[in-house]
This record gives C-alpha cells, structure tokens and sequence, in this order.
C-alpha cells in the first residue's frame, strides 16, 4: 500500500543558487521514473505566486495526495508553503539548498550525488506519512486567581472587567495580603487603606467575582483550558449576619477573635477555633444576630476554570540566623516589617530625639540565604528614615549600605532623603552589642572614608529581603510548575515574564520575583491579559505528538520516567499514553523506548528506518565515508542551515535529518544505521543547560555513549557514533567537527556492514 | 594561584560592604589593618602591594570575616595564601626570618639563652637546652626546609 502513493516532486532552481551547483534536469529526469512520482515539474521560483499556483493545480488535476518540495530550508517561505490545499504532514520540505548547493558549491558532482539521495530518502518517508489534524479543545472562560495580595486582586479585577467569572481563593481570613500591613507606599507614600479600599468595593461590586477566604488548593486535574480544582474552606464560624457589634471580642479570652480593620474584606471576624478554651461558647451566647456557629466544618467545592493565575506573594526574610544582628535576642533590633507596624501605630514615642541605623541588605545579597537583590529594601528603608524624619526633625537617621539601588524615579526619593539630613555609609556593620541599657552599641567600617566608626543607636531597624512565601513550593506539584534555584515562579524573563512554564498558567506580584506594589499591579495586568488572550482561542494542540504502540510496549516505564513535561499517565489498559495537552512533541520518549514502540506522529521509528534503508551508502562511491546526522530542530538543524547561509562549506559525506529534539534519537535507529554501513553516526543537540526539553541532549549523550561501548563488544570502532553540543550560533564548529570527522572516518576505513 | 583565589575563593565576589573590617579585631587595635582593602587591591590585580605590605602578617586567623562575610568569601584563606605568595617571592618580615632559624635548631619560637635557664634555675625548674639537635633532624627529614 505504500507504494502506492503519487506524490509531485518540484524542484526548484532558486535562480540559480540551486541550479547552478546541482544538475536539475538529470535529477528531474531520472526521479521522474521512480515508484511513487507522479509528477515531476522543475521551477526557476517555485515559492512564487505562480509557482504556488502550479502545484495547488497539479494536486487538484493530477489527484496527487504527497508533495515533495526540493527547495531552501524548511524554516524559509514558511507562509508560503504552508496552504498548497493538502494536508500539511504530506508535504516533504527537502532542503537542497542550505544544506546542500550553497555548502557544497565546489563540488557539483558530489552536490548531486547527495541531493538525488535526499530525494530517494524523503520520498520514502513520505510513503509512510499521514495526514494528521491538530486536536482542538474548547476553552472555559473562567479564571482561578490564587492568592488575595494586592497582586491577585488586581488580576481578578482586570480579568472581570472584561468580562470574565474570576474566583478569587485566599488563604487567610481577610484579603489584601502584605500591603495591608503597610504604614504607605513609596514613591507616593499613601497608605494602602486609600487603594485597597476602592480595590474592595469594585470586588464586592462585580458580579463575575467569587472571592473565597480562609481557602487552600487541594487538587488540580484536567489540563489547560480545562482545570478542575479542588478548594478546601476552613470555616470562619461567623457569617454574613454578623453586624460587627464587637460583643464576641469583648467576651472572648483567648483572643481567638480575629477582627478586621476598617477596610478589610470581607468585612466579617472569624475565629480561630484552635486558640479557644474548650467548652467556651461565651461569643455564641452573646452574639445578637446569631451570626456565629462555633461547629462550622471544614467545607470542600470544586471549581473549574480554563486559566490559573498564581499570586502566592512573599514572605519576608527572617534574619534570626544571622547570629551577629542579634534579632530576637537584642532590645530595640527591628526588621522593617516590624517597623512599618510600628510606624503605622505610632507605638513607640518620638518625642525624644532618637538615633536610628538602618542595615541594608539583610539576608538579600548573600550567598548563604538570598543570593538575588530584594528590589524594594533601599527604597523602603529610605520611606522609613523619611518617615523618622518627619515625625521629629531632631531624629538622627544613618542607613548602612552595600550600593543604594533607587532605579528609575525612585532616585528622586534618595534625593529627597539626602536633602532631610539622613546620612548614608557605604559599609555593614559586622555585629550588633547590647550592655545593659537598651542602646545598640557597633562599629562599622566606613569603606569610603577608610576609617572605622564606632556608633550607639537607640534603634535598629534590620531592612530584610522578600522570599517566595510557601505557597510557590506547596503548589508546585500540584498544578506542575517549575520553580528557579530560588524557589520564585521560573519563566522567560525577558520575553514571557508573566507566562509559567505550563500553558493557562500565568503569575503575577512577587511570587515570581521580588517586586514592589507598583510593579505588582503591572504584573497583574499583564497576568489578566494574558489569560484574556488565552480564552479567545482553542486549545490547539499540534497533532505530531507521540502514540505508544501498545502491542510492542511492555509497560517498563521508562518513558514515563524520561518525558521532561511528566505528561505520561497510565490509560484503563495500564499502558502509558501522553496527555497531549502536557506534551511537547519532543520525542524524548521515542527515544528512550527500549523496544522502539513509541513514534511521533510526523516522524515514526518506521519511517525512519526505512528512510536509513533508503540511503544510498555508496552515494559519494565506495571509498568515501557516509555520516547520518540527526539535528535538533531549534538549534542545530539552524546552525547547519547558517553554515550555508554564512557561506561555509564541508564535505557532501554529511547526510542530515531533522528531529526535534537529540533525545528523540532511539539507539535502534543508531544501530540499524551502522548494521546497514553506513560509516558514521552524529548525533547534534544542544548543551546541557540550554537543551529546550529540559535534559533531551543529556538523555541522548548517555544512549549514544551505550552504543559506542556496544560498538566495542562487537569489534566495531567505538567513533563510529559521536555526540556533538551545537548551539544555535555554532555553525563553524559544526562545519569543522564534520570534516575532522570526516577524516577521521576515512582513516577508520570503510564500516565493514557496507554491502 | 591567582586565577584560583578569584573563582575557588570567591575573591571576585567581593562588593566592598566592609563588614570583615568592621568585625576583625586586629582593626580594632590596628586600624590599618583592613581586610576588605586587601581584597580589593588583590581583585584589581595591585597584588605587589598586598605581598610587600606588613598587613597580611597580622591576620589572627580568626576566621571572624569568613563566617559573616555574605557572599561566601574566604578572606582568612585568602590572606594566609597572601603569606605563602610573599615568601615564595622573599617578601619575608625580618622577625620571621629569625623565628624560622629559631625554630629549626631549638623547635621553639623564641630562643633561651643562659639568662633564662639562670631564672629557671632559681624558681627550681629544669633548664631547658638552647638548642635541639633531633628537632633540626626532624625538619630535615620532613624536608621542611624545602
């Protein structure tokens, strides 16, 4: 049945930049005598209207159901070649020019030699492709925002302002995170009960919000567009009819009353039932409106949604084992979260003149607990000195820095507190002492005057970094998020800051990295729109993706443990099976599969191993070596099609083939390539660290370095596999490794297996 | 050696925040002593001026400055290799000179003389030989001396 397929093969001349190098018209003739060719039509311009044209009317005429295009690279006139009226996985892109007329232009015959083999290869995996239609799923427009910080609200906001059903899941009893525990924000230093409080009312406006207090993530099932999440509600034991009389606080003992602020929302207490004397029911008794049931259980819901935002936020620093600041163990030793409480309730007096030192850099800037600058302490601390400033002129004020970072407009706020007398050295003193009375006694090292001081402060405030809080760890697994080194949601900074590395999934404030609130509310826009974005199409998921063969597979695992994306689950017959919605179509599964059972959909262990069937080992005659090149699609496949563009040349004994990743080279296919004779096999991906499929070119290293020991055992040459890191822009040391190579296989001799 | 107290100590790390100096007692009686200026001078590559200066011979190895130090530096390591850098460039202070020769044919750090053995003698102690002819044989085995 294979055979019996009639494919158009165009082959085009590039005005020359092909035609020049190969002889066309003998290869045009003789293909046009092979099984399988219908239709053989040469073209000058072939990605011309006219040319497009052509072969949309021969499949039409001719009934043609494959098309061979010998042309550029198939990342050129993508646009153009992309609508020829037939299925996309029947056309065959076979790049006669980068990887051939351009690099072997001083060798016409060998240029032909090798493009007729390309032809007889493509045309034999073309006689083993089948059409394939992307799955499409519909989306739920429904976003799940997590985490209620200024960060969350602002996403859940700005996605139902566009229409959309937000539930909004907090843990704590009340929303508004970190910053409701802010004196002011800087630059503005308006207190955040202004903002927050309006933020509130439209919350409570908007019909499309549903907010959920004292809520945590329990499951997350389903997959992009279509996630069904678990919530476990702790109860509040007090409800809406509460008219926040105050008379269960006044009555409770055991401060169990957790009672909101002016603009808290919702605006109802709750009670902390751990912290209650047992048997108590004195605030149910006393409640005038009933509102309280102390034997409210733990309630669970399911809520589906198509995007996730992640707005866990963070914690702050606790610098207690940095032994040598004392925190904890000193009187008057602050952090400046601390401080801001203390600023907001003026609970400490400021009649008194008082010298106050800030130190920067606590735990941010350090390798042994933050390692990355916490953005917001130098403008923070300069709030608060500002703020000690105002409050009595007579205050000294001194911030011990490492490098004041005010970017942007906030060196204005620096200005401002140089121009207020605060006074600011470069240097951290090495350990705080405290004798007897409650002054702070250290010596520091001024680095910039070179001198020493010693100094006696009636305060020190420690300004600590912002980690990730827990939330980022505890939710990691359980919606299948990467997190970096350290521990902050991983994406691509520059281009997809607010994209996780799962589809649907987005984040937004300071779980991804330390921000302060006005770059966590542009982070939250972002967020929103980018979930807006995300439920205006289809989930389309490209139809390559992989297809066990259940009748070879033996169920040892192995490609389940190997997916970079986790994406394999067991289906009812106990087989493992991709869910396409996580895959990437990377094949690092076909590779790993001991008994070649899994193939993509574009490129299968079959096709494959016919196509190695279909090479010509003698193309290039009986004494010159043949290397079998698979390269990665995102960089070394493109390296190599820069080494034509660049104008490098190497030796027409490379034959390549495109995969997606290194680590979908199967050790079968490395072997049949050898048993068959062909010389050498090499094997391109990228380095470790950059590797797109997390450790595909690590994965492939291995086999092949198996392969070489098997090689070894059988009394082949062990070189004759090789594994080479290409970077995208490595296109010279491509062409170098190939002809060492090259020579060196000649010095080897002929592979034995040649027939 | 110098490539290797860049990257293996850490040296390149250094963001001059002074808090080695701020804790080190020896700056205390001595404020020209100063780690985080001899770090400085070695990172620029003034590193002649670190191997002739006397400084480097003060460090106590307490180890004060690398316990706290935040980004992982290991100054005290640093400046003993300091040392062993100077010697071997024969930037030696005189006084350790004559400690070495004491030390090679006595085994002790500070020589005694007949005075000494007088007092020892007189507080009814043994007196002790002012020189050790086993100990110059042990460093020679040991090839110390090398």
């Amino acid at each position: 049945m294979g055979n019996e397929i009639k494919t158009g093969l165009y082959l085009c001349t590039c005005e020359g930049e092909i035609g020049r190098v190969i002889d066309i018209d003998s290869l045009a003739e003789e293909a046009s005598g092979w099984s399988g060719i219908t239709a053989v039509h040469r073209d000058a311009f072939l990605c011309s209207a006219d040319g497009i044209r052509k072969i949309r009317e021969d499949i039409e005429r001719l009934g043609l159901d494959r098309v061979m295009i010998a042309a550029c690279s198939p990342f050129f006139k993508v646009r153009e070649f992309s609508d020829l009226g037939i299925n996309r996985y029947l056309v065959e892109r076979v790049n006669i020019r980068e990887q051939c007329s351009w690099v072997h232009r001083d060798d016409t015959d060998g240029a032909t030699r090798k493009a007729r083999t390309m032809l007889r290869v493509f045309l034999e995996k073309l006689k083993n492709s089948r059409p394939l239609e992307p799955v499409k799923r519909p989306i739920l427009k429904t976003a799940l925002v997590i985490g209620g910080g200024i960060a969350g609200i602002n996403a859940t906001l700005d996605a139902a302002g566009a229409d959309c059903e937000v539930f909004l899941v907090e843990r704590k009893p009340f929303l508004g995170g970190k910053v409701a525990e802010l004196h002011n924000y800087f630059p503005r230093m308006c207190p955040p009960s202004c903002g927050l409080e309006l933020m509130f009312s439209e919350l409570g406006k908007n019909r499309n919000i549903h907010v959920q207090t004292l809520s945590e993530i329990g499951t997350v099932t389903g997959s992009p567009g279509n996630f069904e999440i678990l919530i476990k509600t702790s109860p509040r034991h007090i409800n809406e009819r509460c008219t926040l009389c105050g008379r269960c606080l006044e009555v409770c003992q055991k401060n169990a009353v957790i009672y909101p602020e002016g603009f808290s929302y919702p605006g109802i207490p709750a009670i902390h039932r751990a912290l209650c004397e047992e048997g108590c029911r004195r605030c149910k008794e006393i409640c005038p409106a009933g509102a309280i049931d102390l034997d409210e259980k733990e309630r669970l819901n399911n809520i589906k949604a198509g995007a996730i935002v992640l707005s866990t936020g963070w914690d702050p620093f606790d610098p207690t084992p940095i032994k040598e600041f004392g925190y904890r163990r000193l009187k008057n030793v602050f952090t400046n979260i601390e401080f801001e409480k203390i600023s907001k309730e003026k609970k400490i007096s400021f009649d008194e003149p008082k010298r106050t030192a800030f130190i920067q850099c606590v735990g941010s800037r350090d390798e042994r607990y933050l390692p990355y600058c916490s953005d917001v302490c130098c403008m923070v601390s300069i709030k608060q000195a500002l703020f000690l400033k105002e409050v009595n002129r007579e205050n000294e004020v001194y911030i011990f820095h490492n490098d004041i970072r005010t970017p942007g407009e906030y060196e204005e706020l620096y200005q401002k507190a140089r121009k207020s007398g605060i006074i600011f050295i470069k240097g951290i003193p090495s350990e705080l002492r405290q004798d007897g009375n409650k002054k702070i006694d250290f010596s520091v090292f001024d680095t910039v005057a070179g001198e020493r001081l010693d100094i006696t402060a009636d305060m020190v405030i420690l300004a600590v970094g912002m980690r990730p809080s827990n939330g980022n760890i505890a939710l990691k697994d359980k919606i299948g998020i990467a997190l970096n080194k350290n521990d902050f949601i991983e994406s691509h900074l520059q281009c997809y800051p607010q994209d996780t590395q799962r589809e649907g999934i987005f984040s937004a404030g300071s779980c991804r990295a330390p921000m302060d609130v006005s770059r966590s509310i542009e982070s939250a826009g972002t967020a929103a729109v980018k979930a807006l974005k995300f439920f205006r199409g289809k989930v389309e998921i490209s139809a390559d993706y992989p297809v066990v063969n259940t009748l070879k597979c033996d169920v040892c695992k192995r490609c389940v443990e190997e997916c970079p994306f986790k994406a394999y689950y067991f289906d009812d017959k106990g087989f493992p099976k991709p869910e396409i919605s996580k895959c990437r179509s990377c094949g690092v599964c076909m590779g790993s599969c001991p008994l070649s059972a899994i193939s993509l959909g574009d490129l299968s262990i079959e096709q494959l191993s016919e196509m190695i069937d279909a090479l010509d080992k003698s193309y290039l005659g009986n004494d010159e070596p043949i290397i079998l090149s698979f390269l990665c699609k995102n960089d070394a496949y493109r390296a190599v099609d820069d080494a034509g563009i660049k104008g490098i040349k190497y030796p027409p004994n490379l034959f390549s083939i495109m995969v997606p990743c290194s680590g979908a080279v199967n050790g079968a296919i490395v072997s049949k390539a050898i048993s068959t004779g062909i010389d050498g096999v090499l094997v391109a991906g990228c380095p470790d660290e950059e590797c797109h499929y997390v450790h595909g070119s690590m994965l492939a290293k291995t086999r092949l370095a198996d392969i070489s020991d098997k090689l070894k055992e059988m009394y082949l040459e062990p070189e004759r596999v090789r594994f080479i890191e290409i970077s995208r822009d490595d296109a010279e040391k491509f062409t170098r490794s190939v002809e060492d190579y090259a020579k060196e296989l000649r010095k080897i001799g002929r592979n034995p297996l040649r027939v | 050696m110098y490539n290797y107290l860049l990257d293996k100590e850490r040296l390149r790390y250094c963001y001059q925040c002074g808090k080695c100096s701020s804790g080190c007692d020896v700056n205390r009686l001595d404020g020209s002593f100063q780690p985080h200026r001899l770090l400085h001078l070695i990172s620029i590559g003034a590193i002649d001026k670190v191997l002739k200066s006397a400084d480097i011979w003060k460090c106590t190895t307490c180890f004060t400055c690398s316990e706290r130090c935040p980004q992982g530096i290991r100054v005290t390591d640093i400046l003993w290799n300091m040392r062993a850098m100077a010697v071997k460039s024969g930037h030696i202070p005189e006084l350790l000179v004559h400690q070495r020769e004491v030390l090679l044919k006595a085994g002790r750090l500070y020589s005694v003389g007949p005075i000494d053995n007088k007092k020892r003698g007189k507080a009814g102690l043994n007196a002790i030989p002012e020189e050790h002819p086993v100990i110059a044989k042990i460093f020679e085995i040991s090839e110390v001396e090398d």
